[in-house]
């Protein structure tokens, strides 16, 4: 009997890479081979698309469909997206909304029910704050930073380009009361920005900006 | 003959001192605003004087240090090379921590050489402050506030080398009182073109920087050129901001092409600024299978953006200004009928 281990295969470093799991050796390894193997590229591409589909269907949020040209589209996307950053509501924002909410709700209890009411608006408001942490919102716990009530709205947020890319669980991404917004909105407000930016002789920074999701308020 | 009429004078003073105690006190209180004013300007008039200093050094220093830069939650670091060689400034932004990638990717856009001069209108709505002394990258620096004279702006701290006049830190603080915006040195080689090394040694870039004027963004002085000074806040076909907070002008820049299932469309583009800080104001046509979008907002740091459609137009209000500034920019917009 052999103590020789069977050679690792081609595929399973290609998934401790996926996983984070390769050596710096072993990466280099397999990017030079993805250079120039086709059938690992599709392979690649592949878990990838696995990996992305089990991670959003943990996190409740659709899938992001590319297609099984994954690596053909990375770039396609990077550069779409190159002036985008993740969506990032401001989590001070939305608790601040979340207590406002309550906090109005409350005011409205206080004068027929009393202290007892007030206890129960202290409660309200500790689990609210619990409800930060990600769990769903209902839809009088709107973000305040929606500006006009009388119609559908967006709700997005920009960050800089250098966040990072891992999803940030936002209130609006986990409901069901949002839907995502369309390329055509990003690329409308990213318009806006790139002129404001371009004829403003005042702007130092870098904006960026990446709608996320959409409300209907009514 | 002068010594009794002085101590007459004197005893009269004394007899009436408490009919005069209330008019002395309020002589002091009418004079103690005048002195306090001349102490004020005369710290404005060497916090401008530093400022400019600073301006002036961002365009004719060479420099390279790395800085972070911080804009609501997030923060980069950011690598800076200016220089300036025979007159002609060249630039290079490397943003060197991006979504873990190990490669440095170069942002267009990031510009000290943007921070503007502060001209004499700008005190009507802010107020320059000399703060503390304070060292930013282990170089003693001087704090100056920018402190709006009303909530519709931010409030800008500097820190500013007193030597070179390089800025350091500069800030852009909410109402909350805390920073929205920042960046801040964390090493800078800062050197005098033509007259040796200010604080270290000069190194040499590997990589040729772009020349400003080259870059993608146009210099101020190319935007001042295409920007049209409007007399007022009448807009074009009938559109007026009423009530535009004081200190702000408006120009117009050139129009924006859109691509829409209908066609072409044309957002109008004015430009409201008060010299230290701008919002742009869009108006563009919307036809009725236009998808309802009627309130969007936009926040990264200090960047804002609001969108709201208006009957056939959508309105969208974009800048470095607070969120209520940019609603009431809005708010006030009105179409006036023909």
């Amino acid at each position: 009997m052999s103590n020789s281990e069977a050679p690792i295969s081609m595929s399973e470093h290609l998934s401790a890479l996926l996983d984070d799991e390769a050596g710096s050796f072993e990466e280099r390894r397999v990017l030079d081979e993805l250079k120039s193997d086709k059938a690992l590229s599709s392979k690649l591409a592949n878990y990838a698309l696995i990996g992305e589909t089990m991670r959003a269907g943990e996190s409740q949020q659709p899938a992001l469909m590319l297609g099984s040209s994954f690596l053909d589209n990375i770039h396609e996307q990077i550069e779409h997206e190159d002036q985008f950053d993740n969506i990032m509501l401001d989590q001070a924002q939305t608790a601040q909304a979340a207590t406002n909410t309550v906090a109005s709700n409350s005011s409205s209890f206080i004068k027929p029910f009393g202290g007892f009411a007030l206890a129960a608006s202290l409660g309200a408001l500790a689990f609210m704050g619990l409800q930060n942490i990600g769990v769903l919102n209902g839809p009088t716990s709107e973000p305040n930073i929606i500006v006009d009530k009388t119609g559908p709205t967006a709700i997005v947020e920009a960050t800089p380009n250098a966040s990072s890319s891992e999803p940030i669980p936002t209130l609006a991404s986990n409901t069901d009361e949002y839907i995502d917004a369309d390329a055509r909105t990003r690329s409308m407000l990213k318009r806006y920005v790139d002129s404001h930016m371009q004829y403003t002789t005042t702007s130092t920074f870098v904006p960026s900006v990446r709608v996320i999701a959409y409300t209907d308020n009514q | 003959m002068k010594t009794g009429f002085l101590k007459q004078l004197l005893q009269l003073d004394l007899n009436c001192m408490n009919k005069k105690y209330k008019n002395r006190a309020l002589s002091a209180l009418l004079f103690f605003p005048l002195i306090s004013v001349s102490g004020i300007s005369h710290a404005d008039e060497s916090a401008i004087k530093l400022l400019n200093k600073m301006n002036q050094a961002l365009h004719e220093l060479s420099y390279n240090g790395t800085l972070v830069l911080i804009q609501g939650n997030n923060v980069s670091t950011l690598m800076v090379e200016h220089s300036v060689v025979n007159g002609v400034q060249s630039e290079r932004v490397v943003r060197l921590n991006e979504s873990g990638s190990e490669v440095s990717r170069e942002v267009k856009g990031f510009s000290l050489s943007k921070i503007p001069r502060i001209r004499p209108e700008m005190e009507k709505v802010y107020s320059f402050d000399m703060g503390r002394e304070n060292r930013v990258a282990n170089i003693p620096c001087r704090i100056i506030t920018a402190r709006p004279k009303d909530r519709e702006r931010y409030l800008q701290k500097y820190c500013v080398d007193m030597v070179s006049g390089m800025l350091l830190d500069y800030r852009l603080v909410g109402k909350s009182h805390k920073p929205v915006e920042q960046f801040m040195f964390t090493n800078i080689e800062i050197r005098v073109p033509e007259s040796g090394v200010s604080n270290v040694a000069a190194v040499k870039s590997p990589d040729p920087l772009i020349p400003i004027d080259e870059a993608a963004d146009a210099s101020s002085s190319e935007v001042e050129i295409l920007l049209r000074q409007l007399s007022n806040a009448s807009l074009e076909d009938g559109w007026v901001i009423e009530a535009l907070p004081a200190g702000f002008e408006i120009r117009q820049a050139p129009h924006m092409k859109e691509d829409s299932p209908n066609g072409e469309t044309i957002s109008k583009h004015y430009v409201i600024s008060d010299g230290l800080i701008s919002m742009s104001l869009f108006l563009t046509p919307i036809s009725e299978n236009t998808v309802p979008l009627n309130a969007i907002q936009v926040n990264s740091g200090a960047l804002n953006m609001v969108t709201q459609n208006r009957g056939s137009h959508r309105i969208t209000a974009v800048g470095e200004v607070p969120e209520l500034t940019l609603k009431n920019v809005v708010k006030n917009l009105k179409k006036e009928q023909p």
